[in-house]
């Protein structure tokens, strides 16, 4: 059986997990949102001045630099570019832009920006209800 | 959306930092809508003044004048803020009149509609474009064809 102590801690899971603490003091969780939310939130304000695509599901795609999250997963980038230009004229000139939440399919992260064990840690510790 | 105390207004995702700023809003319906918003809440509900509709198809497009809109929020795709230093269109687009507009519209429009065709004397529903159509006959659907590589002894169209 593998030993149940955490995995050994690196400068980013460190900053992770305080961000992830901080978050649950000053966002509790609200009537009809699942715990599991914070998670998400918490990781995204980890991911914050990371270049990101967020794709809608209007199939719309936009690549920028996440300025903010929030606990709706609203999404603010920043030095926004369209992926398809020429399909969607009208963002020529949009720089920044907020997104609502409920309209995001993916969002599209650079590799390095993933710390699968963390999130593995961290979805387990949820799971068990910590 | 989070409230935020008056120094965290560029730090957090509210709609604060875009007050009385030109803004374009999508719509879930695919609207365009340009104007200065003059108020938002937590659901992304926002009050649009001096608000147009800008309406595209193909290489045209139509600002057409709204007036005062309040867009409830959960209609918001997206809230972009327009760069005043760039072109906010590509140059090859022109500029037309609202009633072109529409008709280019519903040109567009009846591209993708349905139509129903009548072929040995029954009628089929075809919807799609000039590409590739599909029929159905009532509730049930019996395949797709080529239009342009079709024959057909007769069709009309109803």
């Amino acid at each position: 059986m593998k030993s149940n102590s955490p995995p050994p801690r690196t400068v980013s899971s460190f900053h992770f997990r305080r961000i992830y603490k901080q978050t649950q003091k000053t966002h509790p969780p609200f009537l009809g949102r699942a715990i599991e939310i914070m998670l998400f939130f918490s990781y995204f304000k980890d991911l914050v001045g990371r270049e990101v695509t967020v794709e809608l599901k209007n199939d719309l795609a936009i690549r920028g630099t996440l300025h903010s999250v929030d606990q709706y997963l609203n999404i603010k980038l920043e030095n926004t570019r369209v992926v398809d230009q020429d399909k969607y004229p009208h963002m020529l000139s949009v720089r920044n832009c907020f997104i609502r939440g409920s309209v995001v399919r993916y969002v599209q992260l650079p590799p390095d920006g993933v710390d699968i064990e963390l999130l593995h840690d961290a979805t387990r510790r949820e799971a068990r209800g910590g | 959306m989070s409230w935020a105390g008056p120094e965290d207004i560029y730090l957090s995702t509210s709609l604060a930092s875009y007050l009385d700023r030109k803004l374009l809003v999508l719509l879930r319906d695919g609207r365009k809508l340009m104007g200065t918003l003059r108020s938002f809440d937590q659901f992304a509900n926002a009050v649009l003044e001096g608000a147009c509709e800008r309406v595209i198809v193909g290489d045209l497009y139509c600002d057409i004048p709204l007036g005062l809109y309040v867009i409830r929020g959960e209609n918001v795709v997206l809230i972009g803020e327009l760069d005043l230093e760039r072109e906010e269109l590509p140059p090859h687009m022109t500029r037309v009149s609202v009633a072109e507009i529409r008709r280019a519209q519903k040109a567009e429009r009846e591209e993708t509609d349905l139509k129903v065709l009548e072929y040995n004397g029954e009628k089929f529903v075809v919807h799609g474009s000039s590409e590739k159509a599909f029929i159905l006959r009532g509730d049930s659907y019996l395949g797709y064809f080529f239009p342009h590589f079709s024959f057909f002894s007769s069709v009309h169209i109803c």
